[in-house]
């Protein structure tokens, strides 16, 4: 199963096998969630959000046809799915509270719970497109064509928003890192 | 040299989020149970989804000088009246 490829998986569902998805969603399913969670900052708008990606791009699947770059595209239907959820939480005036992440989330728990508290802290103190080029580039590794796609900037503006979000991150955890 | 701070972000950022054994099978189950477009939207998309297409050089250049040939013979267009050599047509 694991040795099969994206693109010969989403041949055999466009092919009309839709069983087959659930081969690609197993295998992308922790890397939304992860983005999910890092952009939502809560454990349950990020597994709605996953959800609705993983539905929305199986519906959408028969318009796909670049079939070597699935996780990209993928990524693509997660990056708008986010933002809708962030536009309603900013509307419901709901506020994030950093350690609900490591609180509601048992699993998520780090060796050192306050490191990881403190780099989710200082990743919600990004705003949201430098958040989303920092993950995509740092923790998907996506290329930066991939991410420019994904979120609708110039490849350049999101180098700059990626090294942007890198310094600041720094900046903000290093005091927290020395001590 | 890697930057230190960044190196532990990074890795922390990076740290794999164990995900509910029962979270593909969710998706699954919603999939199955929204509708499916019908035959004539399946296969109109089919039908304009374009596809790479691999071709040898030797097939190509064939292929390319067929084109040429058919239109050279089509501006030429309906063979006329023979002519003496002269010019003047045959009557």
């Amino acid at each position: 199963m694991s040795d099969v490829s994206d693109a010969e998986l989403v041949r055999q569902i466009q092919g009309g096998d839709a069983e087959r998805y659930a081969a690609l969603v197993q295998r992308h399913y922790g890397a939304c969630l992860r983005f999910g969670l890092r952009m939502l900052g809560n454990p349950q708008d990020a597994e709605e959000a996953v959800q609705d990606t993983f539905v929305r791009a199986f519906r959408s699947l028969h318009r796909y046809q670049d079939r070597d770059r699935f996780r990209a595209w993928l990524f693509r239907i997660l990056v708008n799915q986010c933002r809708s959820v962030l536009r309603r939480q900013q509307r419901r005036s709901r506020l994030f509270v950093p350690y609900e992440l490591a609180e509601a989330a048992e699993p998520l728990e780090p060796a050192d719970p306050c490191w990881g508290t403190a780099v989710q802290r200082a990743l919600q103190q990004l705003s949201p497109p430098l958040r989303e080029a920092l993950l995509l580039r740092c923790v998907e590794e996506l290329s930066y064509e991939e991410i420019a796609e994904s979120t609708g900037a110039g490849a350049s503006a999101v180098k700059m928003r990626a090294m942007r979000a890198r310094e600041q991150m720094r900046r903000l955890l290093q005091e927290k890192q020395n001590a | 040299m890697r930057d230190p701070v960044w190196k532990d972000i990074e890795q922390e950022l990076k740290r794999e989020i164990p995900v509910d054994p029962a979270a593909v099978q969710r998706v699954m189950r919603r999939i199955r149970e929204s509708p499916q477009p019908s035959w004539p939207v399946r296969a109109w998309h089919w039908f304009v989804r374009p596809r790479p297409v691999r071709i040898s050089p030797l097939v190509g250049t064939l292929a390319a000088a067929a084109v040429a040939a058919l239109l050279l013979v089509s501006a030429r267009g309906p063979a006329g009246p023979p002519h003496r050599p002269g010019g003047r047509p045959l009557p």
